[in-house]
């Protein structure tokens, strides 16, 4: 089973005023520092998102003009957005799909008749998911501090579909 | 390697079931006063042939780009596959990806 959590730990000695590391670590019990990294407020923005960011595959025409038909292999690439410690793995995993980085298509775009010089362009289509990170900073068994961060995006693409113009 | 004057059923057998290359099929009917009506379902057929021809490498083995210029193969008379030979259909592919 794939961790959902990150856990982080080291171990303190606390020391008070007027004391020395030698005598706390006789008399002062270590504190374990530890931090905590999840994945919360989890959502789909979109279940058929075009990722416009870059083209997989493009199609410039010739000089007589005509139409173009792109097929075979193409590789879209899955991005997560990553902080505070939340592994690529823990998103994939918390949303159910390969934290792998790239998705091969073979889905065939034929184009419109086109001019001279005109492109043809292939993107990628998936899903579309947001989530906040969160990481708590344990000081033994104290939330000592909490930080969560803003919207992140993960983009997971379709084998089997795909987006031309 | 000369895909020039095959059929697309040609081109797809040296393919054949690789996943690790596309594959960019101009029709270039206009340059030979037809309307292109190419489509997906004709990568494999034998009434396209091909006019021009270019790959990301010398050897479509090794390639993980190829780009084909075809044209009806009732098109392709006597007289349109010696302006093949002379060249004339050279930019009807435009090999815009850099060569492996």
């Amino acid at each position: 089973m794939r961790p959902l959590i990150a856990v982080t730990a080291t171990t303190v000695l606390v020391v008070g005023l007027g004391a020395t590391a030698a005598h706390a670590a006789t008399t002062t019990p270590a504190a374990t520092v530890k931090t905590v990294s999840s994945v919360i407020e989890k959502s789909t923005v979109s279940n058929r998102y075009i990722d416009r960011s870059k083209s997989i595959s493009s199609c410039s025409i010739g000089a007589a003009g005509g139409s173009c038909v792109i097929s075979r292999g193409r590789t879209a690439s899955r991005s997560i957005q990553l902080s505070l410690g939340v592994t690529r793995e823990m998103v994939a995993a918390s949303f159910g799909f390969s934290s792998g980085y790239t998705v091969s298509t073979s889905v065939t775009c034929t184009s419109p008749v086109l001019k001279a010089g005109q492109i043809w362009r292939a993107y990628a289509v998936g899903t579309r998911h947001k989530y906040k990170a969160k990481k708590v900073t344990m000081v033994g068994y104290l939330a000592a501090k909490t930080e969560t961060s803003g919207w992140l995006y993960a983009f997971n693409p379709k084998a089997a579909d795909l987006h031309c113009e | 390697m000369s895909l020039v004057g095959e059929t697309l059923d040609f081109v797809d057998q040296r393919v054949g079931e690789r996943e690790d290359i596309t594959q960019l099929t101009q029709d270039a009917s206009l340059a030979v006063g037809r309307e292109p009506k190419l489509t997906g379902d004709d990568l494999a057929s034998d009434l396209w042939i091909v006019v021009a021809a270019c790959a990301d490498a010398d050897d479509v083995n090794e390639a993980t780009v190829l780009e084909v210029a075809v044209i009806p193969r009732d098109a392709f008379t006597a007289s349109v596959e010696q302006r093949v030979s002379d060249g004339e259909f050279d930019d009807t592919v435009v090999c815009d990806f850099d060569r492996r």
